[in-house]
């Protein structure tokens, strides 16, 4: 039952995360080194919520995404933006991303080592579990809660961008932002808005993570090639070739994993961070448009087919 | 003249333009001296009552000079355009004809100039906000949003309702509405990039080489439908042009463009006549 | 015994020559062949890695160990093989220089490696596949305990131990400072010889990245095996220099970012750039480091994180507000000649 619980609940993080990761890369081109960070402040705000402040953790989900989506969107409006108006290349911007994510690594490691001396509340390699409430049959609330805010965000992108005024102007200022602009639609706005819905998302995959896992700031480091391979395999360029990708290599890490401790022996688990690295590098040698290139593909095969 | 005052003239490498000063001197003449916007001062070009048809400028540049980063394309260039009027741009390839329209619509870098709207400056104004001052652009390339459907490409503009009021002119894209628009075949594709610049009945509405790429008969087509919206709705139209003939035919003012300076404006049976700038710009 | 002033000079000349190499290796690839190599840790890793196991290895060709292992009994074995240098310091050369050619060899295939993707991919995926091969090596190094004694790390043995007491500490620093200059002579020659010019011109074409020429290709995957081996030589010298191993130290920040911030600070593919970013920024962290102690106990966190802050924040002030660094890269020679 456990490898159950950890694969679908990292899973669904790992595809909440991508689809965060997805969202900026595709509104903004600007693929985000520092996404991970978001999600570690969203871990320490579980952290303070329920060790610090004595709440629930499940209090931290909103606290969470406004806290890292209002970091997410500070870091945007005061860095990426002036990077892009003085149209920087895009290996700049990254390593503009890296030295924010160092820059948060420092605030982070900061902000665990206050809370160990301010509150005498272990700060690392901490998790939340025991606090977590239990279902019926040993049933974690985690689990459920992950799977539901995977299939909330889901339906209600897909809500936001096929059933709202707002989405459509978001998926044309995607598609071709200065047709967007010279048509009226401000896309300043939209931008800034998908670095916070990106940054929030990240930071209620920190409280889910913590709810479960060991909370560290260096996952930040540890997480960022899962998230990366996640959103290559989803092909990064749409939210559902997100999901499923992180979805995919979530699972392929926790399962195979478990799946080569049998054959190999338990020394094997150090190596998991591999196989996403192996999914990605797979991926961008046989399929570099990723999911989204094979949905493309099948689609031009059965219109082929019809016509024929 | 403003000349002295403009930034970009103190380095001395802006303002060189000696020969087509000169030529728009020439011009001059042939206009019997009495319109030639070049050399109008603000009060005058406000004041414009000589064209065919009676009009006041909708659209009014003075000194403009623009490009991308550090390369200059504009060098000072006057440019106007009127009320009831259909004014043509035309000019060889790489000529800047494009870029004028996009510094309109601040796409492109501004060094130093003003671009006058109705009367209020909008030089600065952010490239969102243009369409709020009655002014629409339809791109060269890539002006219609190829994933989304015809009905969102018009909604997208100004809302479902104006979108089906815009229909109306263009009965032809009725059947595809629900249809993403990368499915239509070329004029289908101009047709609706024309019907989202009328959703907000613009007072303006700039058009960059409408007919390039298509069929003559679809081209016939567009100018058609450019011609009738300018009758219809008596606004300013400005269009940049390949086929130069025909365009000299049709419009009541044209801009002639080469290296990014104006070396003629003013009616197009003039230049038509000007056999020497006819052969040297123009290779009629 | 050394003053405490030629202690703090030869160590800070020593990790100046360490970065030094590394920042000229970085800087072929990043600044001439336009590689984003944020996997820069890989090469200086290799060449650590090697210099903790081959030396081992060789002198236990020359030396009975007695049952002895390098990795469990590892400080014996060192003060054993130490002891054997100090009589027959020739030992130390050959070993050394052979290390250092095995090393090489390694970083340059494995600078081979990152051209495959490199010729491949666009910048961003390029960008993301290399942090992770950096990723995958600081795993298995820090995982696989035959390698470098894993999360322990080893203690390697003192090529100089030959050399009197007194004496060694400064001996090691300029045997660093000399590779540094060799370094820096074989980069500059490089980098101004005609195929480095060409590098520069095809470097920020993405257009003529996707349709370079065979030729172009070649010189490309050169180049990342040059930066590749001179990556690992740099990581040699450093865990030469300290004497040991510790895989957990081969981190993202100190192995790639840093060297980042160092080149881009002193300006792109330009090597006296390379120079002042890596000298200026050796020199703060050493006196932050040097004060750290009187800070130290009045911040209720470690001190360390504050490098981190300092770090970033340099970095993107930098990329804003001067991002061809302190010495901007000169206009290129071909292209005055065909204005002129
Ligand atoms: N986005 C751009 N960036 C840089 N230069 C451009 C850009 N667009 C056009 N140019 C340059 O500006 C000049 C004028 O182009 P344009 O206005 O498109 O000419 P036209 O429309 O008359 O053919 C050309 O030399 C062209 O190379
Ligand atoms: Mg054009």
């Amino acid at each position: 039952m456990i490898i159950i619980y950890d694969g679908l609940i990292y899973a669904s993080v790992l595809a909440v995360l991508c689809v965060g990761l997805t969202l900026t890369y595709k509104i903004t081109s600007v693929p985000n080194f520092s996404h991970m960070a978001f999600a570690i402040l969203g871990m320490y705000m579980a952290l303070i919520t329920s060790k610090v402040l004595g709440l629930s953790v499940y209090a931290a989900l909103p606290l969470a995404f406004a806290a890292s989506g209002l970091v997410s969107l500070l870091f945007y409006l005061a860095v990426i933006r002036i990077l892009q108006k003085k149209k920087s290349s895009v290996i700049s911007l990254i390593i503009a991303t890296l030295a924010f994510d160092i820059f948060m690594i420092g605030v982070l490691n900061i902000l665990a080592d206050s809370i160990r001396n301010g509150f005498q509340v272990l700060s690392r390699d901490f998790t939340l579990r025991s606090t977590d409430i239990v279902l019926a049959d040993g049933l974690p609330l985690v689990f459920v809660v992950s799977i539901a805010v995977l299939v909330g965000l889901a339906l209600g992108l897909y809500y936001l961008l096929y059933r709202t005024n707002y989405g459509m102007r978001m998926r044309a200022s995607i598609e071709n932002e200065t047709l967007a602009r010279t048509l009226g639609i401000d896309t300043r706005l939209i931008f800034s808005m998908s670095w916070f819905l990106s940054g929030g998302l990240a930071g209620i995959a920190g409280v889910l993570m913590a709810l479960w896992f060991q909370g560290d700031p260096s996952l930040a480091m540890i997480m960022l090639p899962s998230i990366f391979a996640g959103s290559i395999v989803g092909g990064f360029t749409s939210i559902y070739g997100a999901i499923l990708g992180g979805l995919l290599v979530g699972l392929s890490e926790i399962i195979g994993t478990t799946a080569l401790v049998d054959v190999f022996g338990y020394w094997i688990v150090q190596y998991r961070p591999i196989i996403p690295f192996i999914a990605m590098i797979a991926t961008l040698l046989v399929l570099p448009g990723g999911l989204a290139q094979l949905v493309t593909i099948i689609r031009q095969r059965r219109l082929k087919g019809k016509n024929a | 003249m403003a000349n002295e005052h403009d930034p970009a003239c103190n380095d001395g490498t802006d303002c060189r333009d000696t020969d087509d000063s000169h030529a728009q001197a020439d011009m001059h003449d042939h206009d019997n001296g009495d319109h030639d916007n070049n050399n109008n001062n603000d009060n005058d070009a406000v004041l414009d009552t000589t064209s065919s048809r009676p009009g006041s400028p909708a659209v009014y540049i003075k000194n403009l000079v623009c490009g991308y980063g550090k390369n200059r394309v504009l060098h000072n260039v006057d440019f106007s355009a009127n009320t009831d009027e259909l004014t043509a741009i035309v000019g060889s390839n790489g000529s800047g004809k494009s870029t004028l329209l996009k510094a309109i619509f601040g796409l492109c870098d501004i060094t130093s100039g003003s671009i006058m709207a109705r009367g209020k400056n909008i030089t600065r104004v952010p490239t969102h906000d243009i369409l709020k001052h009655g002014i629409s652009y339809m791109a060269q390339r890539k002006n219609v949003f190829q994933e989304l459907t015809l009905l969102e490409n018009l909604s997208v503009v100004g809302g479902r309702a104006n979108a089906d009021q815009a229909m109306d002119h263009f009965p032809e894209l009725k059947p595809f509405l629900g249809r993403p628009a990368r499915t239509l075949s070329g004029g289908q594709r101009q047709l609706l990039a024309m019907a989202m610049m009328l959703i907000n009945k613009p007072y303006v509405m700039l058009f960059d080489e409408p007919t390039a790429a298509l069929s003559p008969k679809n081209a016939d087509l567009i100018i058609a439908k450019i011609r009738k919206i300018n009758e219809e709705n008596n606004n300013c139209i400005v269009l940049v042009e390949q086929n130069v003939m025909q365009a000299l035919n049709y419009c009541d003012r044209v801009y002639l463009l080469a290296s990014g300076n104006v070396v003629y404006s003013g009616d197009p049976q003039v230049l038509l006549e000007d056999k020497d700038l006819a052969s040297k710009y123009l290779g009629l | 015994m050394l003053s405490h002033e030629i202690i703090f000079v030869a160590d800070l000349l020593a990790i100046f020559s360490v970065y030094l190499i590394i920042n000229l290796s970085l800087n072929l690839e990043f600044g001439y062949a336009g590689v984003p190599n944020f996997g820069k840790v890989l090469a200086v890793a290799t060449g650590a890695f090697v210099m903790g196991v081959l030396p081992f290895t060789l002198y236990g060709m020359i030396i009975d160990y007695g049952g002895l292992e390098p990795i469990d009994d590892n400080i014996q074995l060192v003060r054993e093989i130490n002891d054997y240098i100090a009589l027959h310091p020739e030992t130390a050369v050959g070993v050394f220089a052979i290390t250092l050619i095995v090393a090489m060899v390694i970083g340059g295939i494995l600078g081979l490696a990152s051209a495959y993707p490199a010729i491949r991919l666009r910048g961003d995926y390029l960008a993301m596949t290399l942090l992770g091969f950096g990723e995958m090596i600081r795993i298995i190094g820090m995982n696989y305990t035959p390698l470098v004694g894993g999360t322990l790390g080893v203690s390697i043995p003192d090529m100089l131990s030959f050399v009197p007491n007194e004496y060694r500490f400064v001996a090691a620093s300029l045997v660093l400072v000399g590779f540094a200059g060799l370094a820096y002579l074989l980069v500059s020659r490089f980098t101004k010889s005609p195929v480095g010019r060409l590098l520069r011109s095809v470097r920020d074409d993405e257009v003529t990245l996707q349709t370079l020429g065979r030729d172009h290709k070649k010189i490309k995957m050169k180049v990342l095996m040059l930066a590749g081996a001179l990556g690992a030589v740099g990581g040699l010298l450093y865990a030469s220099y300290v004497e040991g191993v510790v895989a957990f130290g081969y981190n993202r920040l100190n192995w790639t970012f840093l060297p980042f911030v160092m080149i881009i600070v002193g300006g792109l593919a330009n090597n006296k750039g390379v120079l002042v970013g890596t000298f200026l920024f050796v020199v703060i962290r050493k006196l932050v480091i040097y004060y750290n102690d009187a800070l130290d106990g009045m911040l209720p966190f470690d001190i360390i994180w504050l490098d981190y802050l300092a770090l970033g924040g340099v970095m993107i002030l930098v990329l804003i507000f001067r991002p061809h660094g302190i010495i901007p890269e000169r206009p290129q020679k071909t292209r005055q000649l065909e204005k002129g």
